[in-house]
């Protein structure tokens, strides 16, 4: 099962783990942002930890901005940018209630945050100041960017599509093809579409393209049910990272399992063998070599008593992750 | 508010009305705000309530969900979407619909009755509550119900209604009868109004008792009209309610039509009472009638024909379940889809979206009951908290769920912490409630000085710092010993804690000690008085009487709020100071010690004084320090060292007026001997030996109480002529960067008599002593250069002199040196000064002044005094010590000014009321004590007037040759001796009331006047200029 492809990173956070990235340039580098309010960085080659800042707060995601600045945001309701190189923080801004996601457009230049005051902002990295309020309907659960467009899920199963250039309208509303509340969404590396969680074990692809022929291609399947005595068990899938050579994706949901699929053949490639608790973030290296792996319990069921957190460092091959091509 | 006001009135249609009423409050800033803050502060409110929802784990959940629907009612006055109203009543009724306890909870009916109110059917509400017995006992379910019932027209059965809450007893009872008695007013009125129109009559007279059967019946269609007119008491006629969003006109002939129904019905089943009908309605109304789309609804024909809709529309809700007809609701409740919120779709209950059909048909009530085995039916289970995150009207995602919990923990880890903070307080409070309580059974044995040993080890709880009362000794059985022990073990403590203790201690106990002086001084100056006579320690207790009944409340205070209350004093105590204090000390006093007496109000009044002194400068009241500066007949005695030993606490209590004749003698011996800053007070000793040996004059010009040697460093803040504050003032000032100021790292060089003082440049031939003190000595000298120099050395190291002179250089600037002389230099060493001053003086005047001068030379001279005062007043410096000893005749140079033979280079009792602001009136001068004492002052005059009494005794001493004594006639102060027999007698008069009795009065013009006075003598003999010169 685990073989030396997989390994344990060492003095990881003391809480929950709430969000795994790994650097843009590098396999090297991971950020993890946790409940304990810290936000690490780590060395994955050399299994240790580089640099800790805190938060006033548990955080709650966090995302790179260059190989040299990490942002983060979370309970606190504070963006925090630090400097990798000279450990220096700044507070760039704040929502006016928790900030739930953080992330990073390239092609815009921009930070994005989503937070439950319902709001979106954008962040100028380099000033570092804010460059925009935007409202939406709802309370923000989760955002994935798509070249320049911007793709929110928020409470209520409404997914909003922006594009970034132009904030001034909802390029899209749409609605979650799910039937429950939405977990994750991730956008397709080739921009195409995104991948959407919901909190009982399914998973919907979608297109971003609203002509009807591609809307027709969207499909939704289930996942990360267990079965038990004849009764199903369904769980939430947390995380959802895509490979970014390949366009396959990887899913964990809170029953420990970590799956591989391939969206274009609907088919799944691969399933690792079963963390010991809940998956709450995945990541994938910019070059697609490396999954990191967030096993930390995230009170679904309450607060109670759970193995230990941990983040999970495991070399992928392309046998685990390259479409079979039939 | 008017811009509330005029939302308000512009869209008060848009406002829904609540029957208790809308705080005008929240209707404004709902209005108001729109989005943007207020929009905000809703959206966390509301995440509050959700979160309040889920988490919340007390005995009456119904609270929450009341409060919650209570402010969203204030929140969104105008109902619509946004405030989810009806999600929420509908989620909330729903919840409980299960509890019985809360079936007749009046919160939970009527939430049911809002429910029902805004909800296309209430009337099928209402019979679903009758049956499931909610709110049976509560009156306001009968009175919604027969209001719905009168809506529709069907007064009869209304009245039934009416009549069953009656039966069962419904509260309150009152209530209910009103409202019935309002009921069948509204009918008869009707009845009447129908009678007269139709002209037809009625079967039975209305009578509000009887069952209005027959005269509904008679309502209906009349003769006249054989169409169907719904006559539907609608509006005017029936008593308004919010029908929300309800459309009336379509219902209305429904109802019409419902109500003949029933009324045939129950007709038909000549049924007595309603009662018999309702019987079977708890078994049709099994289940709770559905929810209805409040707006945008298709209102279906037939219900059978209605199709589901396949999918909802994007992002809008499903559309609801067709509704039922009243007449079968019984088959409708099993065909009933589930119970569905239209805003939102509610994942737990969608069946529209689902990929599995509902497999059975199951009543919304079941599928609350029962909602896990619902689930477990269809073969799945949830593997997370789906309650949680549903629970309440808005979506939660495990984050925020998380969160909730998070700040929950939060908060509690605050409170504890709180608490143990708070335990920890009160256990060191104990600790030292527990010390006190020991150290007063310990108190009566032991000594001072053990009693210090034994406390050594006490806790330094600055929190409670008693203000060391001095005064241990327990004396007399005086009744005000009582509150005296009280804290008097304390105190003890206080006074005899090691030296080791903390600063702020010591501090703490200073300001505790100060503070409570000043309130002794104002509630006990009657007692004083009183004890004024008595010399016997007893005093002291009683003294302290006042001060430890004030000092205890002080005693529970926080030792900040001490500090804080202004006693600048007390941060320059040092611990020399309370080591030499109360080593020497003796605590227990005898009685008959009047020396221990004299030397605990000397040393009262003096600056340090232990904590206490500040206080005596600052109480102002002046009571320890008069006597210091009372003058007195007798020669300096050996007694001030021995009194100088003592400080101590006693000093604390001498709060009162001590006799000013025996004690000031031993004040004033003592201040000749080590005037503190006026070693080179010039003539100061001899000048006071001469005054001692002049007769008793009262209003001797006040000494600035003298400090010993070893409490030199220890002078409070308060005394701004005390070496520390001098300290303050020129640490503020750059010496050096005066001109001739400098700065020597060596030591005080010898100065002797009849050698040469090598300094700076100079070399200077110390000539004669001019006076010599411990603090400093004065000589004349000649430098190389023939000139004269006044050299003045002192022992510590504040030239303060020479502050004042270039300060007075620098602010009158060329006319400086009419008076002030025309240059000085000053050397600073490690350990003391020396101050040249250039200027040929002679002698004091008081040499000049045993040589009986004339009297226009006097004239003279008071003019110039007058002058040289004036000037110095007017850059703000109060000279504080005029006295003919300080004032210096100095031979006129060849080219001077011809009429200066002033010469003023004494500065030790100056006070710069620039640098040193906290000097405000003349009770903070210690020079003015003396007069303040005699009344010639009061406490809160300007400081300037010291001067003015200097220079009138001074002019008297020049006049009359002799001291002055002052009286008081007719709220005046004059001398005695009216000038009946002198020249230019009523001149002298005039002047001497005017100097006397400055008033408010500035004392720039006061001496200008003065000086024009004056010159009208002058200027009558001119011969004076010749007289002059002759002794010049």
């Amino acid at each position: 099962m685990t073989g030396s492809n997989e390994f344990k990173l060492n003095q990881g956070p003391e809480d929950s783990i709430s969000a795994v990235k790994f650097s843009p340039s590098t396999a090297q580098f991971l950020l993890v942002s946790s409940w304990d309010s810290t936000v690490r960085l780590y060395d994955v080659g050399g299994n240790s930890m580089r640099i800790k800042y805190q938060h006033l707060a548990p955080v709650l995601d966090c995302a790179f901005y260059d190989p040299t600045h990490s942002w983060s945001g979370g309970l606190d309701m504070q963006l925090k940018t630090h400097d990798l190189n000279t450990d220096q923080d700044t507070v760039v801004g704040t929502h006016d209630a928790p900030i739930r996601c953080v992330e990073y457009c390239p092609e815009v230049n921009v930070m994005v945050t989503g937070s439950w005051d319902r709001s979106v902002r954008l962040w100028d990295p380099r000033t570092p100041c804010n460059a925009g309020t935007f409202t939406q309907p709802e309370k923000v659960y989760t955002l994935s960017v798509a070249g320049d467009r911007l793709i929110v899920g928020t409470a209520g199963r409404r997914v909003l599509v922006w594009d970034l250039r132009n904030m001034g309208y909802v390029q899209q509303r749409r609605e979650s093809s799910l039937k429950y509340q939405t977990r994750c969404i991730r956008a397709f590396p080739n921009k195409q579409g995104y991948v959407l969680s919901s909190i009982e074990g399914r998973v919907a692809v979608e297109y971003l393209d609203p002509s009807l022929e591609v809307q027709k291609k969207k499909y939704a399947f289930k996942c990360h049910r267990l079965k038990e005595n004849g009764i199903e068990q369904v769980y939430p899938v947390n995380a959802i990272s895509f490979h970014s050579v390949h366009n396959t994706f990887a899913t964990g949901g809170s029953d420990g399992f970590v799956n591989i699929w391939d969206p274009f053949n609907k088919k799944r490639l691969c399933q690792f063998h079963r963390y010991p608790t809940s998956i709450a973030s995945l990541a994938f290296s910019n070059d697609g070599s490396t999954l990191a792996i967030a096993s930390s319990y995230m009170q679904e069921q309450g607060d109670i008593n759970h193995p230990e957190d941990a983040i999970f460092i495991r070399q992928v091959t392309d046998a685990e992750t390259k479409p079979k091509s039939t | 508010m008017a811009e509330g006001e005029a939302e308000w009135e512009l869209c008060k249609e848009n406002i829904q009305p609540l029957r208790r009423g809308r705080a005008i409050s929240a209707l404004h800033q709902a209005l108001s705000q729109q989005d943007g803050a207020g929009y905000a502060a809703i959206q966390q409110q509301k995440q509050a309530f959700e979160s309040e929802l889920r988490l919340y784990s007390g005995d009456d959940p119904l609270d929450v969900w009341d409060r919650y629907i209570k402010w969203t009612q204030q929140t969104y006055p105008q109902g619509g979407k946004e405030s989810n109203l009806s999600v929420l009543l509908e989620r909330a009724v729903k919840r409980f619909v299960d509890e019985t306890q809360y079936h007749n909870d009046s919160r939970y009916v009527n939430l049911w009755i809002k429910f029902a109110e805004s909800s296309t059917e209430p009337l099928d509400m209402y019979n679903y509550m009758h049956g499931q017995g909610i709110g049976v006992q509560q009156a306001a379910l009968y009175i919604a119900w027969s209001e719905e019932l009168e809506t529709h027209g069907d007064s009869k059965k209304a009245d039934s209604v009416y009549q069953e809450g009656f039966k069962c007893g419904a509260e309150p009872a009152d209530k209910l009868h009103q409202y019935h008695k309002a009921f069948q007013a509204r009918v008869s009125r009707q009845v009447m109004k129908d009678m007269l129109d139709g002209g037809e009559q009625e079967p039975d007279s209305p009578e509000p008792a009887q069952p209005q059967r027959s005269s509904l019946v008679d309502l209906k269609p009349r003769g006249k009209k054989t169409a169907i007119a719904p006559i539907v008491r609608t509006g005017a006629a029936v008593s308004h309610r919010s029908r929300g969003l309800n459309l009336q006109l379509p219902t209305a002939p429904h109802n019409g039509h419902n109500s003949r129904f029933l009324v045939f019905d129950e007709k038909q089943a000549s049924a007595a009472a309603a009662a018999e009908p309702s019987e079977p309605r708890p078994e049709r109304w099994m289940a709770p009638p559905s929810s209805r789309a409040k707006e945008n609804e298709m209102m279906p024909e037939k219900w059978t024909d209605v199709k589901m809709p396949q999918k909802s529309r994007a992002g809008h809700s499903v559309v609801a379940p067709p509704s039922k007809p009243n007449f079968q609701p019984y088959v409708e409740e099993c065909d009933q889809p589930p119970v569905v919120t239209p805003h939102k779709i509610n994942p737990t209950v969608n069946t529209v979206l689902s990929v599995r059909k509902p497999s059975k048909e199951e009543t919304p009530l079941e599928r609350l009951q029962e909602p896990q085995q619902a689930e477990g039916d269809k073969k799945e289970q949830s593997m997370y908290c789906k309650e949680l995150l549903f629970s309440g009207v808005t979506e939660f995602c495990f984050e925020e769920l998380r969160a909730e919990r998070y700040y929950k923990r939060a908060a509690q880890e605050l409170e504890e912490k709180e608490k143990k903070l708070k335990e920890v307080k009160e256990d060191l409070k104990r600790q030292i409630e527990e010390k006190r309580n020991v150290l007063q059974d310990r108190c009566p044995q032991a000594g001072a000085g053990q009693q210090g040993r034994l406390e050594a080890g006490e806790s330094s709880q600055p929190v409670d710092c008693l203000p060391g009362c001095a005064v241990s000794r327990r004396q007399g059985s005086d009744p005000g010993f009582k509150i005296y022990e009280e804290c008097e073990a304390s105190s003890s403590a206080r006074v005899n804690q090691p030296v080791e203790n903390e600063d702020p201690r010591l501090a703490d106990k200073g300001s505790a000690l100060v503070l409570p002086f000043t309130i002794f001084d104002e509630s006990t100056t009657g007692e004083k008085t009183q004890e004024v006579t008595s010399k016997a320690v007893g005093c002291r207790p009683s003294v302290c009487r006042p001060l430890t009944a004030v000092l205890k409340p002080l005693a529970e205070a926080p030792a900040t709020r001490l500090e804080s209350d202004g006693l600048e004093g007390i941060e320059s105590l040092t611990d020399d100071a309370i080591v030499s204090s109360y080593k020497n000390k003796t605590l227990c006093p005898s009685p008959d010690d009047t020396c221990d007496f004299a030397r605990a109000a000397h040393l009262a009044s003096t600056p340090f004084g232990g904590s206490g002194s500040g206080l005596g400068a600052s109480a102002s009241s002046a009571d320890g320090l008069p006597d210091l500066s009372t003058f007195s007949v007798d020669p300096v005695v050996s007694a001030p060292t021995p009194a100088v030993q003592q400080a101590d606490y006693e000093v604390v209590l001498r709060g009162e007026r001590l006799s000013p004749i025996e004690e000031a003698s031993l004040e004033d011996g003592h201040y000749s001997v080590s005037s503190a800053f006026s070693g080179s007070s010039l003539g100061g000793m001899s000048g006071m030996k001469a005054m001692h040996s002049s007769s008793g004059m009262e209003a001797c010009p006040p000494q600035f109480p003298s400090i010993p040697e070893e409490t030199a460093q220890n002078v409070e803040k308060d005394n701004p002529c005390s070496m520390s504050s001098r300290r303050r003032v020129l640490s503020k000032v750059d010496l050096d960067s005066f001109p001739n100021f400098y700065r020597n790292v060596r030591s005080l060089p010898e100065v002797m008599e009849d050698d040469a003082l090598f300094i700076g440049e100079e070399s200077i031939m110390i000539l004669s002593q001019i006076v010599s003190g411990e603090n400093g000595v004065v000589h004349f000298g000649q430098t190389k250069s023939r000139e004269s120099v006044v050299v003045k050395v002192d022992f510590e190291t504040v030239p303060w002199d020479f502050y004042v002179a270039a300060q007075l250089r620098s602010r009158l600037g060329p006319k400086s040196q009419k008076y002030f002389g025309y240059r000085s230099s000053c050397f600073f060493y490690m350990d003391g000064c020396i101050t040249l001053s250039w200027g040929r003086c002679l002698s004091p005047l008081q040499d000049f002044l045993e040589r009986s001068p004339f009297l226009q030379v006097a004239v003279s001279l008071t003019k110039q005094l007058l002058e040289m005062m004036e000037q110095m007043h007017s850059c703000r410096l109060v000279h504080g010590n005029i006295r003919p000893d300080t004032v210096l005749l100095r031979c006129r140079e060849s080219g001077g000014d011809a009429d200066s033979v002033l010469q003023m280079l004494d500065f030790s009792s100056c006070v710069d009321l620039d640098q040193q602001p906290e000097v405000m009136s003349a009770g903070d001068l210690p020079s003015a004590q003396a007069f303040i004492r005699q009344g010639l002052l009061s406490t809160s005059s300007s400081p300037y007037q010291v001067d003015l009494i200097g220079i009138a005794e001074t002019v008297y001493m020049l006049v009359k040759k002799q001291t002055m004594n002052v009286v008081r006639e007719d709220s005046e102060w004059k001398p005695t001796d009216d000038f009946t027999g002198t020249l230019h007698g009523h001149v002298w008069q005039e002047f001497f009331q005017k100097i006397l009795n400055p008033g408010n009065q500035s004392t720039v013009s006061i001496l200008s006047d003065l000086q024009h006075l004056v010159e009208r003598i002058f200027l009558c003999g001119t011969e004076n200029n010749l007289m002059i010169t002759e002794y010049f």
